[in-house]
């Protein structure tokens, strides 16, 4: 053996792999697929570490589910106060399918918090039973959030933004799992997804009715299965989150839920089933912060093409125009 | 970082020029000790301080052994180090599962009290790098080896990061010798190193990670309900995806190693091409099955003290490695299984005798079959998180259905989990008379460019699935 057939070895290994991934690169951009960041708990993790770093600028957590996720962007809410003369770090925790509370909570118990908490929420989000639904986020950021992590996501989110390789449903083995299920190729989301964790749905590449018709169908089966509390046991438990909104209070922070814009159907079975004002009408007395029903507010009805969520061309509206309302409020 | 990460690759490309340049033993020893803080450190900082003070201490009790005048004294200092290692273990380790236990007990005696969650993190490499220093403090106190004066030396042979957090477990003696002479960075060993490299990533990554990890989790599932066939795929998965975890992160830290110039004991050697537990143990987590020999099963008396004394040993030894491996019953009684097994197996050879027939191919091919269906029957109290739903794997490979027991539908997972089944299981006995990885040099350079090129393309299109080390957890 030589040094010679070593490095023909390697110099031909590194020539075939390189040239196979360009190989599978092109034929899958061929195919109109595209790079995409992957949202992770470790992507998570990176921003919430960002939501305790010492002001200025002042830290603005955006919490809730796919409504916050896919209908607000950082950047463009850092830009809007920016032009008001404010230095706002806006950063996203919103996780798609699952209500923040909990990832409240452990902001209210976190003493360097001392920042704005935008909790995007309805009264259903409010109901006990799904308080701890981001608490596997919450965990391991506790647990296992570490800084060789986060070298690791910093730099895997670069790769992932310029490779189709790097995403998870186009591995290999995969692959060919789907082949020997017959089951053609991968998925083509309609959904995109940053770096900064926002998102937005382009209703464009999508079959919008077919979308609208099981967005409704989830959500009558929901609530089917799901009674909700009494109004009465609701407000109880919500003297509970009271409590978290004081703590980030006393900190110098502020806390705003902020109930999105939905529509059609949607906005029906929620009013049918949480009524406003016996649920959230009830709780603005006792509750410590400013509460934001879209409905209140012309500028933030906007469309939500499957009852739920705005269409991606209408996220800079959407964020510009609750960053004038916060401003408006005295929030910022 | 893990092996498998970005942050590791930048840490490798980082510190492996520099290490190379550098003309200096010395200051390749401290960039090389540095180094391997950072590693270790960029988990859990604080756990940095933890591993700082158990090598410091028994750095210094080994010169304590060394100097004393007396027996009483060496005694002495020979327990205040271990009691100092196993108290730390202990406490990090096992002091949660004995307050759960503890509470469990008192509860059948009608004692109740609330569970308590002690919060106790267990950090990373702690049952690895506590054998290493016991087993150090073991052979100064019995004279086989000379404590070092460098405190820098001793460092660097408890935080070398290829074998830091998951082993091999190294001894002290085989290490030194590396460390006092300088170690050279050849071409050669740096294009092998980097093979093995890539060969145990492509283990991890694409064999345990993508093939066999979503089989076993689906069977092992806690609402799972598993029929006989499913049961036994998901005993058979988690054989092979648990194999090609750890194997891959050993053959790594192999090759890592080798880049830097030194040599690292073989963790794994085709085990599941073992015919018999023994052999398998043999083969099987190597550093740890020698570190039990020689610091358990032999101070104990080995068969020194008669037959059933001996099989006394054994149970004792592989219940404690049921043990080492995590703070749970099921893991007490996986180590247990395994004593069983071969006290067993030992029975059977003395009362069977030697005939010709158990040398015959076809014979040794299916006790060698056999011999991984027990390995994997034991396993399921290794995968399984409570006794009970390991049980209820365990009945089910023995044929007794559970009500709407499920079978493994044959799709596309399916499918992939049996080539890789049959594939690895044949790798294995191809590998068996291959010591090491001395015949990779050997084979003709277009066989190397493709196994090199189809590894490390697999490994570049497997991104995804980011399992945490099953090893990383003891």
């Amino acid at each position: 053996m030589t040094n010679s057939r070593w490095l023909l070895t390697w110099t031909l290994a590194t020539a075939i792999t390189v040239g196979g991934w360009l190989a599978f690169e092109t034929y899958w951009r061929g195919q109109s697929y595209a790079p995409t960041v992957m949202d992770s708990f470790d992507l998570w993790s990176q921003h919430r570490a960002r939501a305790v770093k010492s002001a200025p600028p002042l830290r603005l957590a955006m919490l809730g589910a796919s409504r916050i996720q896919y209908g607000l962007s950082p950047a463009v809410f850092r830009d809007e106060t920016h032009t008001l003369g404010l230095n706002v770090d806006p950063i996203m925790l919103a996780v798609n399918g699952h209500y923040p509370l909990a990832a409240l909570r452990d902001l209210s118990e976190d003493d360097q918090f001392a920042g704005i908490a935008l909790v995007g929420i309805d009264a259903r989000g409010m109901d006990r039973n799904v308080w701890e639904m981001q608490a596997a986020h919450i965990q391991r950021y506790r647990h296992d959030w570490s800084p060789s992590r986060e070298v690791h996501r910093r730099l895997l989110s670069r790769v992932q933004a310029y490779a189709i390789a790097a995403r998870p449903d186009f591995a290999l083995v995969t692959l060919i799992k789907r082949y020997l299920n017959s089951q053609g190729s991968p998925y083509k989301e309609y959904v995109t997804f940053e770096r900064d964790r926002s998102g937005g749905t382009d209703y464009r590449k999508s079959d919008i009715a077919a979308i609208h018709t099981a967005r409704v169908a989830d959500l009558r089966n929901y609530y089917s299965m799901h009674t909700p509390p009494t109004p009465e046991a609701w407000l109880a438990d919500m003297r509970e989150v009271v409590r978290w909104v004081e703590k980030i209070n006393a900190r110098g922070g502020k806390v705003v839920f902020y109930r999105e814009p939905v529509s059609g159907e949607h906005i029906e079975l929620d009013e049918a089933n949480f009524p406003r004002a016996t649920y959230w009408d009830k709780l603005l007395p006792i509750m410590p912060a400013l509460m934001i029903d879209f409905r209140d507010y012309p500028e933030l009805n906007i469309a939500t093409p499957d009852t739920s969520h705005i269409d991606i061309k209408d996220i800079d509206r959407h964020t510009r125009a609750l960053v004038q309302v916060l401003k408006r409020k005295r929030v910022l | 970082m893990t092996f498998d990460s970005l942050t590791f690759a930048l840490f490798l490309a980082i510190v492996f020029p520099l290490y190379a340049w550098l003309g200096s033993w010395p200051a390749r020893k401290n960039v090389l000790l540095v180094a391997s803080c950072v590693f270790y450190g960029s988990w859990n900082p604080f756990f940095l301080l933890l591993l700082a003070f158990t090598t410091g201490f028994d750095w210094w009790a080994a010169q304590r052994i060394y100097a004393a005048s007396s027996m009483r004294t060496r005694r002495v200092w020979f327990w205040a180090s271990i009691i100092a290692s196993l108290s730390l273990l202990g406490y990090f380790k096992y002091a949660q599962f004995f307050a759960n236990s503890a509470i469990e007990w008192l509860a059948l005696v009608g004692v109740t009290y609330k569970p308590i969650d002690l919060g106790i993190v267990l950090p990373l490499g702690i049952s690895f790098y506590t054998f290493e220093s016991i087993s150090y403090i073991a052979d100064v106190y019995k004279r086989r080896i000379e404590p070092t004066k460098s405190l820098r030396d001793y460092g660097l042979f408890m935080t070398f990061f290829p074998h830091l957090v998951a082993g091999p477990i190294m001894r002290f003696g085989d290490f030194n010798a590396q460390t006092i002479t300088p170690r050279v960075v050849t071409a050669d060993a740096t294009a092998l190193g980097a093979y093995m490299l890539i060969a145990g990533l492509f283990l991890k990554i694409v064999g345990a990670d993508h093939v066999f990890a979503p089989i076993s989790d689906i069977v092992f599932a806690p609402d799972y309900k598993a029929g006989f066939i499913a049961a036994w795929a998901g005993a058979f998965a988690f054989s092979m995806q648990v194999y090609c975890d750890f194997a891959g992160y050993s053959l790594a830290a192999l090759g890592i190693a080798k880049m830097f110039g030194f040599h690292l004991p073989a963790n794994f050697e085709s085990p599941f091409a073992s015919v018999g537990i023994a052999e398998l143990w043999t083969r099987w987590h190597i550093s740890l099955s020698n570190w039990l020999r020689d610091y358990v099963f032999n101070p104990l008396g080995h068969y020194r003290k008669g037959r059933f004394r001996g099989y006394l040993n054994v149970m004792i030894t592989f219940t404690a490695c049921g043990f080492w491996h995590g703070a749970a019953w099921h893991f007490v009684v996986w180590g247990a299984m395994h004593g069983a097994f071969l006290v067993s197996e030992r029975l059977l050879k003395d009362s069977i005798g030697d005939w010709k027939i158990w040398d015959a191919k076809p014979v040794r091919w299916l006790l060698a079959l056999l011999t991984f269906a027990l390995f994997s029957l034991a396993v399921v109290f290794f995968r399984t998180s409570t006794l009970t739903l390991a049980w209820e794997r365990v009945i089910a490979m023995f044929g007794v259905a559970i009500k709407d027991a499920a079978s493994l539908a044959w799709n596309g997972d399916s499918k992939v989990f049996v080539t890789g089944l049959v594939i690895g299981l044949a790798v294995q006995a191809w590998l068996k008379p291959r010591k090491g990885w001395e015949w990779l040099p050997a084979i003709a350079w277009p066989w190397r460019v493709a196994l090199l090129s189809l590894m490390s393309l697999a490994i570049v299109l497997s991104p995804g699935r980011t399992n945490a080390f099953i090893y990383f957890q003891f």
